[in-house]
């Protein structure tokens, strides 16, 4: 649950289904603060314009890929924590594509159709990771 | 398309029945996705707004479950019913890519193939398969040069640092320019009558079959198609 006196965490949800993106942000909305877009191009201005903890983005949209996207976002915030939430029936092809990009994203993977109370669950455990991440950036080398 | 035996002429079939379950699991799991989602909504709303018609009716809980638990068991049910279409490990032939472009690459006189050497490629892959697959790219290429009244295609074939094999189709056509990689891929996507629009799904799948990968990319006016088949 969120700890008192912490601020929500911040989540942008990112998928070209309207009945998805929007239910979506029921579930999630009023634990955290949560802004949504149907497509790559509004979700980077949302990403650029915000301070997201978490970005959970469809993984197969038309004009970009929720890979590409997360990969764009975190490479701005790399405090960034993503979740990639997708219906392929071939999940390992998205945790290949996930490997192959190295250490250049922190990204969950979940398939659709979730547990919606498990996938709450991971969006806590995204921010907590999110803000440790942040932290540790911010932080000088010692 | 030219197929070098009937088996690979089955295989296609069995290929594009593979991918379009796929495509329609893949929307049938987004809905399931937005139902589930919904229900678990208004069983929140209700629990705490109207805990007295929560706990009035034992039918009000019960039937919440009972959404959640249809609606898993059903994409649940489409999985284990869909039908074991291509064997999990097909067998392996020793396979000289070059050759097969050569015999699988056939235009019509406005269309340009430059095609492999007479030198040997030798891979060890699910003949069948890489037959379709490098089809597919064939077909697919000439496809966009024909709708773009001509062009020239280079099929080629090398071995990597690596040791794994890369077969590229690479076209002047102009038959992607302007669309992102990831919207070739979109299932019945063809805009070309007749077509499935699954050809490059196809040869996604046998690349990823044979434990490669395949590569898509724009390449001047044109596309560039890449089945990166592993060393042996």
């Amino acid at each position: 649950m969120t700890v008192a006196g912490e601020p929500a965490g911040r989540v942008l949800v990112v998928d070209d289904d309207a009945a998805a993106r929007q239910t979506l942000v029921a579930l999630l909305d009023g634990e955290f603060a949560v802004e949504a877009a149907g497509d790559g191009g509004a979700a980077a201005e949302l990403a650029e314009a915000g301070d997201f903890d978490v970005v959970i983005s469809d993984y197969r949209m038309p004009s970009v890929s929720g890979i590409d996207l997360l990969a764009r976002i975190c490479r701005r915030r790399p405090h960034v924590v993503g979740i990639l939430v997708t219906g392929d029936a071939d999940l390992p092809r998205v945790r290949v594509a996930i490997h192959m990009r190295g250490d250049e994203l922190a990204c969950d993977v979940v398939a659709k159709p979730y547990d919606p109370a498990d996938l709450i669950e991971r969006v806590r455990t995204a921010t907590r990771s999110s803000r440790a991440r942040r932290a540790g950036i911010g932080r000088a080398p010692g | 398309m030219r197929y070098r035996t009937p088996e690979a002429a089955r295989t296609h079939q069995a290929l594009l029945v593979a991918e379009a379950v796929a495509a329609l699991r893949h929307d049938l799991r987004t809905r399931i996705g937005s139902i589930r989602n919904a229900a678990f909504f208004l069983r929140r709303k209700v629990e705490s707004g109207a805990p007295a018609l929560w706990t009035a009716d034992a039918r009000v809980p019960g039937f919440f479950e009972l959404i959640d638990q249809e609606v898993v068991a059903g994409e649940q049910a489409l999985a284990s019913r869909a039908t074991a279409l291509l064997p999990d490990s097909p067998a392996r032939d020793r396979v000289d890519v070059a050759a097969m472009i050569r015999a699988l690459a056939e235009a019509p006189p406005t269309v340009a193939l430059a095609l492999p050497g007479p030198e040997a490629l030798w891979v060890e892959v699910a003949a069948d398969e890489i037959d379709v697959g490098v089809g597919c790219l064939l077909d697919n290429a000439i496809e966009a040069a024909l709708a773009a009244g001509g062009g020239s295609i280079r099929a080629g074939c090398a071995r990597r640092a690596d040791g794994g094999v890369t077969i590229e189709i690479v076209d002047d056509a102009g038959g992607f320019a302007g669309d992102a990689p990831e919207a070739w891929l979109a299932p019945f996507a063809s805009s070309r009558p007749g077509r499935l629009g699954l050809g490059l799904n196809v040869a996604r799948r046998v690349a990823e079959r044979a434990g490669g990968h395949l590569e898509l990319q724009a390449a001047g006016r044109g596309a560039r198609a890449a089945l990166l088949l592993p060393a042996a």
